[in-house]
């Protein structure tokens, strides 16, 4: 029953969680650069104020449509990765449908961007679908060696495989493809040196720019889920899921490691930052991949 | 009652033919109704099967109607209709009579070929069908090229084909597809391996798989509107017809060696990955939507080729699939080129609030091309990726997911071009498409949503074929599909996201209203937009992606073919100084041997 209502509310968790995050990662950086930054619990004064905006602007229905599929396709991805132990709705569909639901989020706001007839929002989706295509090779190579040690393409099994202390992690065994990843997982949550997609002072943040009001507040909500299932995505591929608290510690490891990168970066140009991915982590990933299908 | 049949389809060009010269809406409706007809006649006759024969020359034509046929009957037909449907309010020229006449006749000739069940009468119905389709784009001015450069390579395929067919018949004596396969064991494995891809060669080049992918661009690109449709949802998935015959009919009694068939695999594999990269530069929409073809012909030849029963529902799922989403995007543009007059993603633009329902048409079956959940494309590349892992063909799998997310770009700008954006002033009285151009439209974006969340209806039919030809059987329930291990509730997942979407519809509309605005009322640092001045983002749509991946697409072969084509010439032109044509020289000629033979034997 506590699993079944856990479940069902677990996208409100991942708001939470994903809320606190995004403080974290703004507190985080604020010290790094010897700031005091605002309060932990900010993005949530945020949310709530620009989703009780009264005069909100519109262009047209897709616009209107596109930020709801957008919170929409994030918590059904969430629906679909095994969380805290959890195993949600894990059996309907495996890591396959999963890659594919996480886009129906970044597709619907997309669409929006295009309807708001502004080129900087223009600019931004076409760099955030070549940086895509960065990012990807090297992550689906990495899914695919997951997959294949584990015998599975389901998440439950690819948990299952990594049972029993830390040396059954994926991160130990496959130790160059979650470089790769975590090189890639920069770049799906649109962090330096990968932020090219918004990119505030060339494009005007790029696809938000004309989103306001409580359009801004699903897009908001949408990028909390977003980081949530990310970060919970790559606990349960390389470092074995956990209970509640290992979960949680686990993805504010990764997410600290993810925030001190962006910290300290600069931002690379598009094709700088494709070429980045298609050499460094597609190589390191493809060795690893190769390793453990040949020589193994 | 059969005869009447057979009768009726092979004179109803002809009536057709002589209705035009009465009324051009007569004889419209006349296929409409002939072509629904018939349609309804296949749905009929579902589950019967029957064969038929005649004798010409001394050789035995023979024609039997199974589940391979009513699969492939469903797809002409269905399109066939749909196309007729469709332009009915394009009937503005006289001259359509023959045009409408081939046409007819082209979906005569292709179904007769799915019936066809020796090599003679599928020699020659494939070859009547490549004739039909190479008069009917030459016809239109525009396509005129490319038909040529399609007839070109069709024939070279065909002679491919003939060889191959002559040495099975030399060394078997039959060209019977039974007889064939039975006694196919008595060959040579160096012989089999020959003949296979003899024959493969013509499939591949009408499946436009590398290296013989280069005439689809042009001829699908170029082709009038909905002829485009029929060649991309249909006539491309004869080459699949080809190679379920070739590997699953033929060379099934006996096993080659060194996977024949895994090669086949691979190069589609190539090809797909090719053509998504390509696709992306294309700023004509229809070229575009060709490329796309290419990819998505190359993910199911790559699953059929696995030669497992994973691979082979899923390719042959994903024919299905293809040719409801291309046909339904085919038909969008086509609908887009008969308001605005052209096809180029660069000059068109913001279209949506023109044309709303034609952009909710292309939403869904751009989000079937994507493969995103809950449409149907998702259901079949879902399959396919399974049939690949479970294959243990991981190199094929990185490729077709990466052409996947690639298939991301390409979609995103096709809809961006014409549907969102800035609208133009000359596109500003646009109208959206009249009633009998969006109901086609319609029952297309409503099969892509249906097959999304019950892909077991399709299956079903898939699962008739499989039997047939011997294939193990997949577990799968009407909403369910099971690959080995992995598990996809379809209708569960389509489900949920609607309710998920209910919710968050719910909260956006608790929330205070909004106000639309125009799109001159944007964000422009302060500076007033103006309709003299277009801001508006479509050229180049991806020139950083361009700038990274350039150097590996620069090499285009159709380069090599026009260097081919340069050394063909000269030699014909070597050959034209001996056969000039001027009567002086030829008896000077004949004189000179003469003489030679004279002087050799006296």
């Amino acid at each position: 029953m506590v699993e079944r209502i856990a479940t069902y509310l677990m996208p409100l968790i991942g708001f939470i969680i994903g809320g606190f995050f995004i403080g974290y990662a703004r507190k985080f950086t604020a010290r790094i650069q010897n700031r005091v930054g605002p309060p932990i619990e900010q993005f949530f004064y945020d949310v709530g104020k620009t989703l009780s905006k009264v005069r909100n602007i519109s262009h047209g229905g897709m616009f209107d449509v596109s930020v709801m599929m957008a919170v929409a396709g994030q918590m059904l991805s969430i629906y679909f990765v095994p969380i805290f132990g959890l195993k949600m709705f894990a059996f309907n569909g495996d890591l396959f449908v999963l890659m594919y639901m996480l886009v129906i989020g970044s597709l619907g706001m997309a669409l929006g961007a295009g309807e708001a007839a502004n080129p900087n929002a223009s600019i931004g989706i076409s760099r955030a679908l070549s940086i895509m295509v960065g990012y990807e090779v090297p992550f689906v190579i990495s899914v695919i060696a997951v997959m294949s040690l584990a015998k599975s393409t389901s998440l439950i099994n690819i948990i299952a495989y990594q049972n029993g202390g830390i040396a059954h992690w994926n991160m130990i065994n496959l130790p160059l493809i979650f470089i790769a990843s975590l090189i890639a997982l920069q770049g799906k949550l649109n962090e330096k040196p990968f932020e090219v997609t918004v990119a505030p002072h060339e494009i005007a943040t790029g696809p938000l720019v004309e989103f306001g009001g409580k359009y801004m507040g699903f897009l908001q909500i949408n990028h909390a889920l977003h980081i949530f299932v990310e970060l919970a995505l790559i606990v349960d591929l390389f470092l074995g899921g956990g209970n509640f608290v290992v979960f949680v510690l686990k993805m504010l490891a990764v997410f600290t490691f993810v925030l001190i990168i962006n910290a300290v970066y600069p931002r690379y140009k598009t094709d700088g930052a494709i070429k980045v991915f298609l050499k460094w982590p597609t190589i390191l990933a493809a060795l690893n991949l190769i390793w453990i299908l040949y020589f193994k | 009652m059969l005869n009447k049949i057979i009768l009726g389809l092979l004179i109803s060009p002809i009536i057709g033919l002589i209705f035009g010269w009465l009324s051009r809406y007569i004889r419209q409706w006349f296929y409409v109704l002939f072509s629904g007809a018939v349609l309804v006649l296949i749905v009929k006759i579902f589950n019967s099967a029957f064969n038929f024969s005649f004798s010409l020359l001394g050789f035995r034509f023979k024609f039997v109607f199974d589940n391979i046929s009513v699969f492939f009957l469903l797809l002409i037909w269905g399109i066939g209709f749909l196309i007729y449907f469709f332009s009915l309010p394009q009937l503005k020229k006289k001259s359509d009579n023959i045009y409408y006449f081939l046409f007819q006749s082209l979906l005569i000739v292709t179904s007769i070929l799915t019936l066809s069940r020796d090599f003679l009468g599928f020699f020659f119905f494939w070859e009547l069908m490549s004739l039909l389709t190479f008069i009917i784009t030459v016809m239109y001015k525009p396509s005129r090229k490319a038909a040529v450069k399609y007839f070109v390579f069709s024939i070279f395929g065909a002679y491919s084909m003939l060889i191959g067919i002559l040495i099975l018949y030399g060394k078997i004596g039959s060209f019977d597809f039974i007889t064939i396969s039975n006694s196919m064991t008595s060959l040579s494995v160096g012989l089999k391996i020959g003949v296979f891809f003899l024959i493969s060669v013509n499939f591949l080049i009408k499946g436009a798989v590398v290296p013989f992918y280069v005439w689809l661009p042009d001829l699908h690109g170029k082709a009038e509107g909905k002829f485009s449709v029929f060649l991309s949802s249909v006539l491309l998935k004869f080459s699949i017809l080809g190679m379920i015959i070739l590997y699953f009919v033929l060379f099934v009694n006996s096993t080659i060696s060194y996977n024949v068939n895994l090669v086949i695999g691979y190069l589609a594999a190539i090809s797909f990955l090719v053509a998504s990269f390509v696709a992306v530069f294309q700023s004509s929409a229809k070229r575009l939507l060709a490329y796309s073809s290419i990819a998505n012909i190359g993910y199911a030849i790559t699953a059929i080729m696995l030669g497992n029963s994973l691979g082979f529902y899923g390719g042959m799922f994903h024919i299905i699939n293809h040719t409801i989403f291309k046909g339904l995007l085919f038909l969008i543009v086509a609908g887009v080129v008969f308001r605005t007059g052209t096809d180029n993603l660069d000059e068109l633009g913001g279209l949506i609030k023109r044309m709303p329902l034609s952009f909710v048409g292309m939403l869904i079956a751009i989000i079937a091309v994507a493969g995103v959940p809950p449409m149907n494309g998702f259901v079949s590349k879902w399959m396919i990726y399974s049939s690949l892992f479970n294959s243990g063909e991981y190199l094929a799998l990185i490729f077709m997911l990466v052409s996947s997310t690639v298939s991301f770009l390409y979609v995103y700008r096709l809809i961006h071009g014409i549907f969102l954006g800035q609208i133009q002033e000359k596109h500003l009285k646009v109208k959206e498409l009249p009633l009998s151009m969006l109901l086609p439209v319609i029952i297309l974006a409503l099969g892509t949503m249906f097959l999304g969340s019950y892909p077991g209806y399709a299956l079903k039919l898939i699962d008739k074929i499989a039997f047939a030809l011997g294939i193990n059987q997949i577990p799968f329930t009407l909403t369910k599909v099971t690959m080995q291990a992995s598990t996809l509730n379809a209708r569960f997942v389509a489900s949920l996201f609607m309710g998920i979407f209910g919710f968050t519809f719910l909260l956006f509309v608790i929330l205070s209203k909004s106000r639309r605005v125009s799109q001159y009322d944007n964000y422009n640092a302060g500076q007033i937009l103006t309709p003299e001045q277009p801001y508006h983002y479509t050229e180049n749509f991806y020139r950083p992606f361009q700038r990274t991946v350039e150097m590996w697409i620069k090499y285009d072969l159709n380069k090599f073919y026009n260097v081919l084509k340069e050394y063909l010439n000269d030699t014909v032109d070597m050959l034209r100084k001996i056969y000039s044509g001027d009567l002086q020289f030829y008896i000077i000629v004949i004189i000179a041997v003469l003489a030679v033979l004279l002087g050799i034997f006296v």
